[in-house]
């Protein structure tokens, strides 16, 4: 119940920091929200931790001081026979650590030595390796089993949800953190020292960042899933991660292969393959073992592991934009400088006044006001070819240069001219990996010579949008 | 073939209905039942200390007892068996059957040592 009521309250903070995410000082008292919630969360889970680790040791501790070895290293054979959940083997052996002190401790007191008493007591349980295998028997049934598939997934859900909200929580606090106190810093690291080369329009890091909070709601949710299927199914945490890891592969690795439609790069589709990974490995390493107490030193290390690690994407953008600039780009550019001739000369003639507009998601269309003109032309085409980032504009979102490494378009159909003067290039271009290009309207002129036509091409700037599958079958 | 394995035989099976003998009087852990269940039967009874554990977890997964760990009278914690409802009703049904079948055997043994 309490559980509950911390998640309810954490849940509907989260979505009043989303909801007024863009409202400044608001955001803060959302944090706090959200940061009280976690204080919540930590106490409920630390207060448990607290009485598991009671219980442990209260159980491992009496088994230690009250047995004679022997009766001991049955135990340790039963115990390593279970083939069951951890915290249920240590249960059952702390039973039956109980039990033989009780039937020790009787048998002396019919006047046997120590030594026979042990024995004795040993003898009556009978042999470790079958004990082991009749309790593993009874405490496993295929109706536990799949009740704790069931039960798995739910946990997986709910852990998914946690590890979610853990990663958002450690994003906000890192943005908050930089934006109050590492940004000049940072900048004069990346300034002066690092100088990275990052341009995050090219490589998608929006798109990764929010694949990679991702990664800590995949690894709680493997988590999760398999120590609770472990607890109800009476099954090995270690023997179910297995199963449980293959089937995050498969069904994760589905969706983010053939499903999941985002703005691709090769760092996003990193991303996304990272997803039913780190998956896979919260259902199979150290999975026995409790997670470490969030408020003691594993916690707070882990906590700023990923504090760092999480920020430093976000600070090498923010960092990679420093010092951008467009200035000049209006008086400076010019059919040479950005590269327009390298395609061919242009048309001299000004009869031609018309720009290519469109192209991203609509077919790009040439609005000619004097058909005509085109007339002496023949072999019209559209020509698409790639384009770079001006390097005053590192986000590369107004306008690009000319590609001048390749000779060739990547694209090119022949322009038909329609009704009322209109051109549309008909290019199909929806499953290409190439983010910018100029579209151009060609044609080869009486004098036998190719001109591009018209005032200026049009520039075309978009992002790959498709599954995994979509980007790989992608032409480049 | 000695006294203590045909004992051992005819006790096969029987261990639950024992467990949920002993356990309507009140709750116990594990080595007080096997204690009970050899006092009650004077000493006739002597439960496979190694089936007992089994079959009393078989039980509490059957729903028919109730585990939980709390300090004993004698002082160290102790994982008590206490019989629920439902077990109750499986003891019942149970004892049933035993009687029916108990009596059935004793009319046939009877009937061919007079015949």
């Amino acid at each position: 119940m309490v559980r509950l009521v911390g998640f309810v309250l954490g849940s509907l903070a989260l979505m009043l920091a989303v909801a007024i995410w863009a409202q400044g000082i608001a955001v803060l008292i959302a944090m706090c929200l959200l940061l009280a919630w976690a204080f919540y969360g930590q106490v409920a889970l630390s207060r448990r931790g607290r009485a598991q680790e009671a219980r442990r040791q209260a159980l491992e501790s009496r088994v230690e001081a009250t047995l004679p070895p022997e009766a001991l290293d049955y135990l340790a054979t039963v115990n390593a026979g279970l083939e069951l959940p951890v915290e249920t083997r240590k249960e059952v052996t702390a039973e039956l650590a109980d039990h033989l002190s009780d039937s020790i401790a009787a048998i002396q007191a019919e006047g046997q030595d120590a030594g026979f008493a042990t024995r004795e007591a040993i003898a009556r349980l009978g042999p470790a390796d079958d004990l082991a295998r009749e309790l593993s028997k009874t405490n496993q049934s295929t109706q536990q089993l799949l009740a704790g598939a069931a039960g798995g997934v739910w946990s997986a859900g709910i852990g998914a949800v946690q590890g979610y909200i853990l990663a958002i929580t450690v994003f906000l606090v890192a943005a908050i953190l930089f934006t109050i106190g590492l940004r000049p810093v940072v900048d004069f690291v990346m300034t002066h020292v690092v100088r990275p080369n990052v341009d995050p329009n090219e490589v998608g890091f929006g798109t990764a960042l929010a694949g990679m909070l991702a990664w800590p709601a995949a690894f709680v949710a493997g988590r999760r899933g398999v120590r609770a299927s472990s607890e109800i199914s009476g099954r090995p945490a270690a023997r179910l991660g297995r199963w449980w890891a293959l089937a995050g592969l498969v069904g994760l690795g589905w969706l983010v292969m053939f499903v999941v439609t985002v703005q691709q790069s090769w760092l996003v589709v990193a991303v996304e393959i990272g997803i039913p990974l780190t998956f896979a490995a919260g259902a199979l390493f150290t999975v026995d073992l409790r997670l470490p107490n969030v408020g003691g030193r594993w916690g707070v290390a882990v906590a700023v592991a990923v504090l760092v690690l999480g920020s430093l994407p976000g600070l090498m953008v923010a960092s990679s934009q420093t010092g951008s600039s467009l200035d000049g780009w209006g008086a400076s550019y010019s059919a040479d400088s950005i590269g327009w001739n390298h395609v061919a000369p242009q048309w001299p003639d000004d009869s031609m006044q018309f720009v290519v507009t469109g192209g991203v998601t609509t077919p790009a269309e040439i609005q000619v006001d004097n058909a005509s003109a085109l007339a002496s032309f023949r072999d019209l085409r559209i020509e698409a070819w790639r384009a770079k980032p001006y390097p005053g504009d590192p986000s590369g979102v107004f306008l690009g240069l000319l590609d001048t490494g390749y000779d060739a378009p990547f694209a090119t159909v022949p322009a038909v001219v329609g009704p009322e003067g209109v051109i549309e290039d008909h290019l199909n271009l929806s499953h290409s990996r190439i983010d910018r290009w100029w579209i151009f309207l060609t044609g080869i002129a009486p004098d036998g010579q190719r001109y591009w036509l018209g005032i200026r091409p049009g520039f075309v700037q978009t992002q790959f949008s498709g599954t995994i599958w979509d980007w790989l079958t992608a032409s480049s | 073939m000695g006294i203590g394995r045909i004992r051992g035989q005819l006790l096969k099976g029987t261990t639950p209905l024992l467990v949920l003998s002993v356990l309507r009087d009140g709750e116990l852990y594990g080595y007080e039942i096997a204690q009970r269940i050899r006092e009650r039967s004077g000493g006739a009874f002597a439960p496979s200390e190694g089936a007992l554990y089994p079959a009393l977890h078989a039980l509490e997964a059957d729903g028919a007892l109730v585990a939980t760990w709390r300090e004993s009278d004698k002082g160290p914690r102790r994982r008590y068996y206490a019989i629920t409802p439902l077990g109750g009703a499986l003891f019942e049904e149970r004892e049933r059957e035993w009687s029916s079948f108990a009596s059935a055997m004793a009319r046939s043994v009877v009937a061919r040592a007079n015949g």
